[in-house]
């Protein structure tokens, strides 16, 4: 099972802002660059977890990003947010 | 002359706490204490050895064993709601570390710029909120199976860190981040193997870093998961202190973050002159 053009997608949106954004939002232009299968494309629609991404054949970290970029509530459940509320860093926030 | 003042192990990450409030008030503890004990060093950098989960060494490589960041400063990639940071670090200190362990037979990737995922970011912001204090990261690769350096490579190079130290004039903190056991992105995700846990923090406080320096990473995969890999970070820091033992600060299986969470504090030579 080759699953390199999914992890390709993945990749891409690590490298770029516009890209994960792009993911995010299943944009067609930007899915359409990648040769995923129809199952693939399917798994990517439908808020996939890490556990349907790795059985695709993407290596394990990679499918916990693109769980984070397809699946807001994944990402929703991972999130850190609340402890940086409640003690917030004191330096100049970047656009990064 | 420079000495390794100070050496701390910790988890690096941080989940929401609905449901685990008790449990994730013991890292935040562990956290705060970790930033206390260090801020009371004074150390003028902080080298932070943890693994890098991709924004910054794409998992398509290259996938350097080791890599350190000689940068004036590094931000932070801010996934997981973490706070999009500028972090002071120390250019020098880092590039001299890479040419020196070049003299030691450890060869170093260096790269001159970063986005800390959450790997670095978590323990960075919450022990140093002020964020004042230069921090000098050091990778050691997770992702790729056929660059992983051997804990007891790990080991040495902590050693080497420690020799590098005395050549310079700045007093230095190292944490080692990470661990221990989970397995994360794989189909074993959600598991803990406390046993092993167990056993490595116990090697720690009895100073027996050196014989967890000895496993493989094959073993270490079987028993702590691909993410248990980080603690060659814990491993690193013992070499870098002198491996004096020490004290496990907390230790929490916390089953909805699917990870053994744990912080440490070595003896540093100056206490274990005592």
């Amino acid at each position: 099972m080759s699953s390199a053009e999914l992890s390709r997608m993945v990749e891409d949106g690590l490298a770029s802002a516009a890209a994960w954004s792009a993911i995010r939002a299943l944009d067609d232009e930007f899915l359409a660059r990648y040769a995923l299968t129809p199952n693939e494309a399917a798994t990517v629609r439908n808020k996939p977890t890490p556990d349907k991404l790795a059985s695709l054949g993407v290596p394990p970290l990679l499918a916990m990003w693109g769980s984070f970029m397809c699946n807001p509530d994944f990402e929703t459940s991972m999130s850190a947010g609340e402890y940086f509320t409640a003690r917030p860093c004191q330096a100049e926030r970047t656009d990064g | 002359m420079g000495n390794v003042i100070g050496a701390f192990a910790t988890s690096h990450t941080l989940f929401p706490s609905t449901g685990v409030e008790t449990q994730a008030q013991e890292v935040v503890d562990g956290f705060n204490e970790l930033g206390r004990r260090i801020g009371a060093l004074g150390p003028h950098v902080v080298v932070m050895v943890s693994s890098e989960h991709g924004p910054t060494l794409l998992p398509s490589g290259p996938q350097p064993p080791y890599t350190v960041a000689v940068t004036e400063s590094f931000a932070t990639f801010g996934e997981m709601n973490i706070p999009k940071l500028q972090i002071p670090s120390n250019a020098g200190f880092a590039g001299a570390f890479v040419s020196y362990a070049a003299t030691r037979d450890f060869d170093i990737a260096s790269m001159n710029t970063m986005r800390a995922d959450h790997g670095l970011a978590i323990p960075i912001l919450m022990m140093f909120p002020a964020n004042n204090i230069a921090v000098v990261p050091l990778i050691i690769g997770t992702q790729s199976p056929n660059s992983l350096a051997t804990p007891s490579r790990c080991y040495r190079l902590g050693k080497v860190l420690a020799d590098y130290v005395t050549t310079r004039d700045e007093n230095v903190v190292v944490v080692g981040c990470g661990g221990l056991s989970h397995w994360p992105g794989t189909p074993q995700m959600g598991r803990i193997n406390e046993e092993f846990d167990a056993d490595f923090l116990a090697l720690l406080s009895a100073g027996d870093g050196g014989y967890a320096a000895a496993w493989s990473n094959d073993y270490i995969l079987d028993h702590a998961g691909n993410g248990g890999l980080e603690i060659r970070n814990w491993i690193f820091a013992a070499g870098a202190i002198g491996d004096r033992g020490g004290e496990t600060l907390y230790y929490a299986p916390i089953k909805p973050w699917a990870t053994g969470m744990s912080a440490f504090a070595f003896i540093s030579p100056q206490e274990g002159a005592v």
